[in-house]
């Protein structure tokens, strides 16, 4: 019995966040958006969410095994780098630079912007 | 057979890294840098072929789109925690995701990046299926910038606190919202490491920067083009 409410619960969730897709993927179709669709569905489930709409634990069953296997997903597309290594080595420094200078400057500005906003340090 | 293999081989190499990333308990031994090096390394001297082990992975990677929507979750319990500062914490990470993108495809075009390259190094700093959705809406080269994406994240995770530490304003939780920002997943591990307050700030504006980061980012891009010509 309990095997089968929790199998129930995992088709559910999972049936939530794919409807959540679908429309996103329909909405940015529909609309021409330049938004991923993957994106403006984590907006659309946020706000369901925070309406109340739909309770977290409605969700979290299948939610929270996609958000812990996350890597496995994307892992293949980073191995496609192996067809891009010739342009890699061409440009090395280049990217090194480039992306070493907006960490370091994001890292620096956004710290002494949120210090001086105070954020976290109101009584 | 060749296709099994493939298929098997992304997740065991995974839980491989990861048991050795807990015993180590470095930052530099990423378990998803190591399985990405590890196999395309393989793929390369083994003379494999790249398309056939991204077709064998596509159960995989078809949930990839899922997954960022299931970040509604995390998103969801990081809100409360930031309700009454909510304007200050998104300005701050807005500057994080403007600043990032600027500076990185500004010095990318002075010093003289194609405008792929360009696209690739943009989305340097939000968390890697999203700078992979960015980069090939751009016109990038996803793999690059996912892997661009985990050595930040890397790199970050061990300079971010020492060079933080050396203003007299260093706090929690503007040091949190900066590696959040600039550094995602892997500085929000570090952070969450140095203390809670830090890790909690460092996840808020992960989050927040992974919704703003594919929102902003195509119209700075747009901006950049109209203005440099490239």
């Amino acid at each position: 019995m309990s095997r089968i409410s929790t199998l129930t619960k995992l088709i559910v969730s999972l049936a939530i966040i794919l409807s959540c897709l679908m429309v996103s993927k329909a909405l940015v179709a529909l609309f021409e958006l330049t938004i991923p669709a993957s994106v403006l569905g984590l907006l659309l489930l946020f706000f369901l969410l925070n309406r109340g709409w739909i309770k977290k634990e409605q969700v979290t069953p299948s939610g929270n095994i996609l958000l812990k296997y996350f890597p496995l997903f994307f892992i293949p597309s980073g191995v496609g780098i192996v067809e891009h290594i010739v342009l890699v080595q061409a440009n090395l420094y280049l990217i090194l630079t480039a992306v070493l200078a907006a960490t370091l400057s994001t890292l620096l500005v956004v710290s002494q912007l949120a210090s001086k906003l105070k954020v976290g340090q109101r009584d | 057979m060749i296709e099994l293999l493939f298929f098997l081989l992304t997740p065991l190499l995974f839980f491989v890294f990861k048991q050795i990333q807990k015993v180590l308990n470095v930052t530099f031994a990423n378990p998803i840098l190591l399985s990405i090096l590890v196999i395309a390394v393989g793929l390369y001297m083994g003379g494999g072929s790249y398309i056939q082990y991204q077709a064998a992975n596509v159960p995989f990677t078809s949930l990839l789109e899922l997954a960022i929507v299931a970040l509604a979750i995390p998103l969801y319990n990081e809100f409360e925690t930031i309700k009454k500062d909510f304007l200050n914490v998104l300005l701050c990470v807005c500057t994080g995701v403007i600043t990032s993108s600027t500076v990185a495809i500004t010095v990318a075009y002075l010093l003289g990046a194609s405008d792929q390259l360009i696209a690739t190094v943009a989305p340097n700093a939000v968390t890697t299926p999203i700078a992979i959705t960015v980069a090939t809406n751009l016109g990038g080269i996803a793999p690059l910038s996912a892997v661009i994406v985990i050595c930040v994240g890397i790199v970050g995770a061990i300079i971010a606190i020492p060079l933080l530490t050396l203003f007299k304003s260093f706090n929690s939780a503007s040091s949190g919202l900066a590696i959040g920002v600039a550094c995602h997943a892997i500085g929000t591990a570090r952070a969450l490491e140095y203390n809670a307050a830090m890790g909690a700030y460092a996840s808020t504006s992960l989050i927040l920067s992974t919704v703003l980061t594919p929102l902003l980012l195509p119209a700075i891009f747009s901006i950049f083009k109209l203005v440099s010509g490239f």
